[in-house]
């Protein structure tokens, strides 16, 4: 038995909080090795409705896009919860419900591993995931005048974990990096295994194997939807999700992103396109178009420079103060206004003549055309222009040839 | 052709010498080959060898102008396209190219000819002929002492001041070969480094090369005046910039700190304000306080700008796009440089500071001799081991050694001359 499996099966309060270290399935053997129907049956017959009732916390807080799960028990029912959301979100199979359960996920670990009451548990917490580490807790190293770390991470690790992390902080070259270890504070150091939290919990619902994954999934639903139990917290999810399409399409990691080369202006909302034509007509903007602009821009991963070219046309552009305001906003990466604030803002245009659009007067059908829906975000906008080009393109291009002449 | 197949017959005499010789790279038959012929400029690659004699052998029967093999590793190398190769990782490659240095010599040995019409020029290339505003410009990027000696500066910055000092890789690791022509490469074979992708490979090189460094976040402040937590006690890049700060302002002569400080600042006014504070500056640097400097006589602009430039000094000039390109081809060790007729050198870490790019990998006679036509409009003189030859004119006949000879048939600025 290891070492660090030891320290766990000790403070085994720590596997309860942070149930996504490797440790728990060592320390709780059954876990892994029950099947998963007579898991759920199990654990609906000892903690029916608290097992509910916390799972569809953590949907809806999710959902809602909450940082923190309310009422969070790091117990060791805690422990089956975190393993019901695995099975969860594997036969749901909705990249963006995951990734708002992730989000969640990893924040609410954040504030938890920033509550921590002993800093020592970091480095069995980073031994346990296996991180390439040194530490120095009975000698912290100066980093500023300000700053000490406990912790040194590999370089290797440190660049696998804040692979997506975008805020110029969590580059390697802005950070401490000697003798192959990037030298971090304690909030540094949680923050990555923040994201170690989200990528766990992103993988949940990725297939296994692409050939016998559908059937995998398929197979795993229709076994467990026999427990009552589960029956009802899976149809209560699902519900949720459909209630709440159009927000979860908002800003999710499938969303349409800038490409290099790609022009993505034609698929802006009209409250975007007036900013644009007044750029191109060389007006001046008022603070909160730029803002707006640039949040919008942003949410749509437009590289740095681009943004600053766009702003180049403008008569008061000055290249410093409007890099500092874009890094400042990217920085921030505020998502853009709503529907909702924009109409208070005056800054909605879905009735003017030129630029006006039947997408945000009336709505438009979801994709089985059950009923019209309303557009609440710029970002949705984009998304739903889009699909619209994608599937036109695609049924243009499985016309059969014959029928044209 | 003539020259061509007289370059190759000398290529081919070399080979053969090396038969027995010439060295196997690890993992030799997961490696992906490419060889470039001299009949035409068109590679042919997707080859696998499964031993050094097959290799040797083909080299002998076809004679490549290039030669290279893959920094990957694939479990079919010599799959027909790179998707069923199934990649397995690829090694740490840098590649340091004296063609990407800001060097004076350029403006002394480069040249430009206009296809159009003759035209030419010395230096770096117009966008368009300025006599006939044609776009089609041959150019000769020539090599000195001067670009070779400062890639090899390029090499010592990026092993010495990165892979060892903040990487924690030994010198050990890093095998250094001589490109045969402008510059050097660094190949760093280790398992964990192989799995890499290129978007994290990016963030190694960016830290390698200063790239995306904020200041902001090493406690320069935009507003407020001050910088807060910059010594040189810190690690990393702040640690750097700060030691190369300090070692310029203890340059003591005054009118040679003048001359040094306006490398990176044009205003003689701040100049003058940065040699009058220096002493409390190197006390900032030098001591472990919380205390602000006190920027309210300098500004943000000027100290940012000084900061950045100072980082761009200490970055090591390597070429971004062949360390993230995981499926990289570089060239094969004692394999000969179809572009200078000079010899690809491995070179351990301890013998790069003698090692003579003009001379070392020279593997041609300066013995016998061959006539050849000078057919550029100029060339700039080369060093071939202790001789210098040039600069020539058009037209002018030389009777030269062959380890020069080839060099400039394989430049392309000269021909074979027969009686």
């Amino acid at each position: 038995m290891s070492s660090d499996e030891n320290y766990f099966k000790s403070n085994k309060w720590l596997l309860n909080d942070f149930p996504w270290l490797p440790s728990t399935k060592k320390v709780y053997k059954d876990i892994g090795k029950t099947n998963p129907i007579e898991f759920v049956k199990n654990l609906y017959e000892l903690n029916g409705p608290e097992l509910t009732s916390r799972i569809e916390t953590i949907f809806v807080e999710a959902i809602n896009n909450s940082e923190i799960i309310p009422d969070y028990e790091p117990d060791e029912l805690n422990i089956q919860i975190y393993w019901m959301l695995r099975i969860l979100l594997y036969i749901l199979n909705n990249t963006q419900l995951t990734n708002r359960v992730a989000n969640l996920y990893s924040k609410n670990a954040l504030e938890r591993l920033k509550a921590i009451p002993n800093k020592e548990n970091l480095y069995w917490i980073c031994e346990d995931l296996g991180l390439n580490i040194k530490s120095y807790f009975h000698n912290p190293q100066k980093i500023t005048s300000r700053d000490y770390s406990n912790i040194s991470l590999h370089y290797l690790d440190f660049i696998k974990l804040a692979e997506y992390l975008k805020d110029e902080n969590r580059k390697l070259v802005n950070n401490s990096l000697s003798d192959g270890y990037v030298i971090l504070t304690d909030p540094d150091l949680e923050r990555l295994i923040q994201e170690y939290v989200r990528n766990e919990i992103l993988n949940f619902e990725k297939a296994r194997s692409e050939d016998t994954d559908k059937e995998d999934r398929a197979h795993l639903e229709k076994i467990l939807l026999q427990v009552e139990d589960f029956k009802k917290t899976y149809k209560k999810i699902k519900a949720l999700v459909l209630e709440k399409k159009e927000d979860l399409s908002i800003v999710s990691s499938e969303m349409i992103s800038f490409k290099e080369g790609e022009n993505l202006s034609p698929f802006f909302p009209p409250c975007v396109r007036v900013i644009y034509s007044k750029i191109e007509r060389n007006e001046n903007l008022v603070h909160n178009e730029r803002l707006f602009l640039v949040f919008f821009l942003n949410a749509l991963k437009y590289p740095l420079d681009e943004m600053i070219n766009i702003f180049k046309m403008l008569p008061d552009f000055d290249e410093s103060i409007a890099r500092y305001q874009v890094e400042f906003a990217v920085r921030k990466a505020y998502t853009p206004h709503g529907c909702a604030k924009l109409e208070t803002l005056g800054m909605c245009y879905k009735n003017d003549k030129t630029f006006g659009d039947e997408i945000c007067r009336d709505g438009y059908y979801s994709k089985k055309q059950e009923k019209q829906l309303k557009i609440s975000h710029p970002l949705s906008f984009v998304n739903i222009k889009k699909y619209r080009e994608l599937r036109n393109k695609t049924f243009k291009n499985t016309k059969p040839q014959n029928l044209s002449k | 052709m003539e020259s061509i197949n007289f370059v190759k017959r000398l290529f081919q005499a070399y080979y053969k010498e090396q038969r027995d010789l010439f060295p196997s790279v690890s993992n030799l038959e997961r490696r992906e080959f490419a060889f470039i012929p001299w009949e035409n400029n068109v590679m042919i690659r997707h080859l696998g060898f499964n031993s050094i004699n097959i290799l040797t052998n083909y080299i002998l029967q076809n004679v490549p102008k290039h030669m290279y093999s893959s920094a990957s590793l694939y479990e079919l190398p010599d799959a027909p396209t790179m998707e069923y190769k199934n990649y397995m990782g690829c090694d740490l490659v840098f590649d340091i190219d004296a063609d990407h240095l800001d060097t004076s010599c350029k403006e002394t040995h480069d040249f430009w000819q206009c296809q159009a019409c003759n035209n030419h020029g010395v230096g770096e290339a117009p966008l368009e002929c300025d006599k006939c505003n044609s776009k089609k410009l041959s150019k000769i990027n020539w090599i000195c002492d001067e670009c070779l000696e400062q890639a090899k500066e390029e090499v010592f910055k990026l092993i010495n001041n990165f892979l060892e000092q903040d990487f924690g890789l030994s010198r050990k690791d890093c095998s250094i070969l001589f490109s045969g022509h402008r510059g050097y490469h660094i190949h760093i074979e280790n398992e964990n480094l192989r799995n890499l992708k290129s978007q994290e490979r990016r963030e190694i090189v960016d830290y390698i090369t200063g790239k995306n460094i904020s200041l902001r976040v090493f406690g320069l402040k935009e507003s407020g005046g001050g910088i807060s937590r910059f010594n040189q006690y810190n690690y990393g890049w702040p640690r750097k910039i700060m030691l190369k700060l300090k070692d310029i302002l203890l340059i003591e002569k005054k009118n040679d700190l003048r001359l040094e400080l306006h490398q990176y600042i044009k205003d003689k006014d701040k100049i003058e304000k940065l040699i009058a504070d220096k002493n409390d500056l190197i006390i900032n640097i030098t001591t472990q306080t919380q205390k602000d400097w006190d920027l309210l006589k300098f500004g943000y602009v000027t100290w940012k700008n000084l900061l950045l430039k100072i980082a761009k000094s200490i970055g090591a000039d390597v070429d971004v796009p062949v360390t993230i390109d995981t499926h990289r081809l570089i060239r094969y060790p004692d394999s000969l440089h179809g572009g200078s007729g000079f010899k690809v050198v491995e070179i351990n870490y301890s013998d790069l500071e003698k090692f003579d790019p003009f001379s070392d990998p020279v593997v041609f006679s300066h013995t016998n001799l061959q006539k050849l036509e000078i057919t550029a409009p100029q060339v700039a003189s080369i060093r071939v081991r202790d001789k210098t030859f040039g600069p020539f004119k058009k037209g002018e006949i030389q009777e030269l050694p062959h380890d020069i000879a080839v060099f400039l048939i394989c430049k392309n600025v000269a021909k074979i001359k027969r009686n």
